[in-house]
């Protein structure tokens, strides 16, 4: 017998204090003053009742009726071996899915290992008749949500982590959380050797724009950036405005480019905290801060250093660069449709050294930062992963498992009985109660 | 006119004009007073005068000699009535605001209203404390009101002894009466028997009011009870539901003696409950009493 609402028997509490406080009330009688005793009989014939029979049961009778309904109120549900069968078969399972950075691992066959994550969270959930999914980037914080949402289902309960299991990704102390009737499952993806390093999302990307006859320095550009790849930045033909760049993030405008003036005159106050971001990382990238090349120095980029210039009457434009040499890159923002845009105009030449440092920084500013702690390789080892792994969930029941299945109505039924069981010892004690006097008056 | 009702009566402070509202509705319905010409006395014929009331012709001894006689009576005395009132307290109770002891005195009061304004003499015996409470039997208004005070002002508290009231009522009656006890009888139920036909004997009429109140009879109670004794104060609990029958049993058996008793010595005896109208309670007494062949009464009035 298992009880789906056992709140209800603090009902049962209650109804004992009338109880009580009649049984003690009974202890002190009244006194009447009377013109003669001589019509009473002796108090030994005529004893006060404290434990008469018929009262006692009378009690038990209304007791076991208030405590029938308490208990249907319960809603008891009798573990037959039927649906001690149907209930093992029924499986309800939380998929927690880590998708902390050292899950964007790509790994050789160019998946990331939290997209095959996902996948084997839709392949566990396939199938099962309670299932729920949760994606999290930290997963001790989600685990006591999990084991709430498994305390209301009914059947076997069961937890899967898929993760990469990188050390710090969950320890044993987190998995004490986890009931011990609940099964344990840690399903390891993107592991090993084969998985590359994190790698930040440049798909933001990048966009180069210069003069047509430049196309070459732009390549050598891309080349010393390090950010030459499919994944990178966006090499765009020198002096055409290409559809492409409409994508970009950040375009990088060199002078001399066809859309140069264009450009320029679409530009306007960096707005956008996102693209401020973006130009804060920039200003702040090592090699913006470090970068000596053609006697250039750009100093560590503060707010102090961001000074608005003024082409014409409006201010337009962020200058970076040392005092006095201001003009060395300016930042502006304009609108590609539906979205803006960070545009740098560099002052100096498309082949050096410069360019290739502010396009680098530029490519690294936009992608999220990965915490150095991702970046290592070092994973929870099987053997305990296993020590931590456990079958066999013990198959439950719950209120919302069991719907409106219930043996409560019997319950009801005993008390119905029990009432009119009460009403005839009632009647009863009643038609025992002294016949009024015949002398007549 | 309906009666007026016993806690409407027992609520009037004035005790002479509560026994007026009686005894005038007991008028009203047109009662003759058992009391009035029951002390005259035939005494000798003497031949009809023109102007003798016809009433007093003796037509038997007409039919028989065929001469005219009057009867001779003679001078009308006025009866002697002692009134008994029970001062004890058990007589204290009281059941929905009536006290046994205010009913008995409504009783009594209308009683002596209604017998000393039809010219005969009325007396009170009663207890107050350790002491007897003495109202000689007279007649007339002003003694009327004298005994109505000595009656208002009794409680019931006094040490009760009923043989000896009794007694001494009877010894006080100068000439052949009445003596009306008004009571519960609960004390000394033997003795006061046996007083009561001494009083007998010696050639006086006795009526018995016992007076009680419903709970007494019927005993309601329920549950754990403790009574205490208004008389002597002692103290039984017991289990009222359980106690019921025996209790009204008893009570039944105690009723009945008395009654048996007096029917037996030729006593008048009426049952007085609290919660009827006195007036009610006196009318019945009184129509019993007129038909109480005279002849049971134990050697009645001459006529």
């Amino acid at each position: 017998m298992i009880w789906q609402n056992p709140w209800a028997f603090l009902g049962a509490a209650t109804i004992a204090v009338p109880v009580i406080i009649h049984l003690l009330s009974r202890h002190n009688a009244r006194v009447v003053q009377y013109p003669t005793l001589r019509f009473l009989p002796d108090a030994r014939s005529a004893p006060v009742r404290r434990t008469r029979i018929t009262d006692i049961l009378l009690l038990a009778v209304r007791v076991a009726v208030l405590v029938a309904a308490v208990a249907a109120l319960a809603r008891p549900l009798w573990m037959t071996d039927r649906r001690r069968a149907d209930l093992a078969q029924r499986v309800a399972r939380v998929i927690i899915v880590d998708t902390s950075a050292s899950m964007q691992r790509v790994a050789v066959g160019g998946e990331r290992a939290v997209d095959a994550a996902r996948q084997a969270a839709r392949d566990g959930a396939d199938g099962i008749a309670s299932s729920l999914v949760i994606e999290s980037a930290f997963v001790p914080s989600v685990l006591s949500g999990a084991v709430s949402w498994l305390e209301t289902q009914s059947g076997r309960r069961e937890l899967q982590v898929i993760s990469d299991f990188q050390v710090g990704t969950i320890d044993s102390i987190d998995l004490r959380a986890v009931p011990p009737d609940v099964a344990v499952t840690l399903q390891r993806v993107g592991t090993g050797d084969s998985m590359s390093a994190p790698q930040p999302d440049r798909r933001a990307r990048v966009a180069v724009i210069g003069p047509q006859d430049k196309r070459d320095e732009i390549a050598a550009v891309m080349d010393a950036a390090g950010v030459g790849t499919e994944a990178g930045p966006t090499r765009v033909d020198a002096g055409a405005a290409s559809a492409d760049t409409a994508s970009a993030k950040v375009l990088i405008v060199f002078p001399g480019a066809q859309s140069y003036d264009e450009i320029l005159r679409g530009a306007r106050l960096v707005g956008a905290p996102g693209l401020a971001d973006i130009l804060v990382r920039l200003t702040h990238h090592p090699l913006m801060i470090a970068l000596e090349s053609d006697q250039t120095r750009l100093a560590a980029g503060d707010d102090a250093n961001l000074v608005a210039t003024r082409k014409g009457a409006d201010a337009k434009m962020i200058a970076i660069g040392p005092p006095g040499r201001r003009d060395l890159l300016r930042a502006a923002e304009i609108d590609s449709g539906s979205r803006a845009q960070l545009v740098l105009f560099p002052a100096y030449d498309l082949a050096s050294l410069a360019s290739a440092a502010t396009v680098r920084a530029a490519a690294d500013a936009v992608a999220p930062s990965v915490p150095s702690g991702e970046l290592s390789h070092e994973a929870i080892g099987d053997s305990v992963l296993s020590a931590w792994t456990r079958t066999a969930g013990v198959a439950h029941a719950t209120r919302e498992g069991s719907g409106d299945a219930s043996d409560g109505r019997w319950l009801w039924l005993l008390a119905l009985v029990l009432l009119g069981v009460e009403a005839i010892i009632r009647r009863r004690l009643q038609h025992q109660s002294p016949r009024q006097p015949a002398h007549a008056l | 006119m309906s009666a007026l009702s016993a806690p409407v009566v027992a609520a009037i402070d004035d005790l002479e004009f509560a026994a007026r509202l009686v005894v005038e509705g007991l008028r009203a319905g047109g009662h003759r007073s058992p009391f009035h010409g029951f002390s005259a006395e035939f005494q000798q014929h003497r031949p009809y005068r023109a102007g003798d009331d016809l009433k007093y012709l003796d037509w038997k001894l007409l039919a028989r000699t065929d001469r005219l006689y009057s009867r001779q009576f003679r001078e009308t005395t006025s009866m002697s009535v002692m009134l008994v009132l029970d001062s004890s307290p058990s007589m204290a109770y009281a059941s929905d605001g009536v006290s046994k002891f205010a009913s008995a005195r409504v009783l009594a009061a209308a009683l002596a209203y209604l017998i000393s304004t039809q010219g005969d003499a009325v007396g009170l015996m009663s207890m107050t404390g350790d002491a007897l409470t003495y109202v000689p039997a007279r007649g007339g208004r002003v003694h009327l009101r004298s005994l109505l005070a000595r009656m208002d002002a009794l409680e019931p508290d006094a040490a009760w002894d009923a043989p000896r009231v009794i007694a001494r009522s009877a010894d006080l009656l100068r000439r052949r009466g009445v003596v009306i006890v008004v009571s519960d009888f609960y004390d000394a139920e033997q003795e006061t028997q046996r007083e009561l036909r001494r009083v007998r004997r010696r050639g006086h009429d006795v009526a018995m009011l016992q007076v009680m109140t419903r709970n007494e009879i019927a005993f309601p109670f329920t549950g754990d009870v403790e009574f205490e004794d208004l008389e002597s104060g002692a103290r039984r609990l017991v289990d009222a539901r359980i106690a019921a029958r025996e209790y009204q049993q008893s009570v039944e058996a105690f009723l009945s003696r008395v009654a048996q008793s007096a029917r037996r010595d030729g006593f008048e005896y009426a049952i007085a409950p609290t919660d009827l109208p006195p007036e009610r309670i006196l009318r019945e007494f009184l129509l019993r009493w007129n038909r109480t062949p005279v002849a049971s009464r134990g050697g009645g009035a001459g006529g």
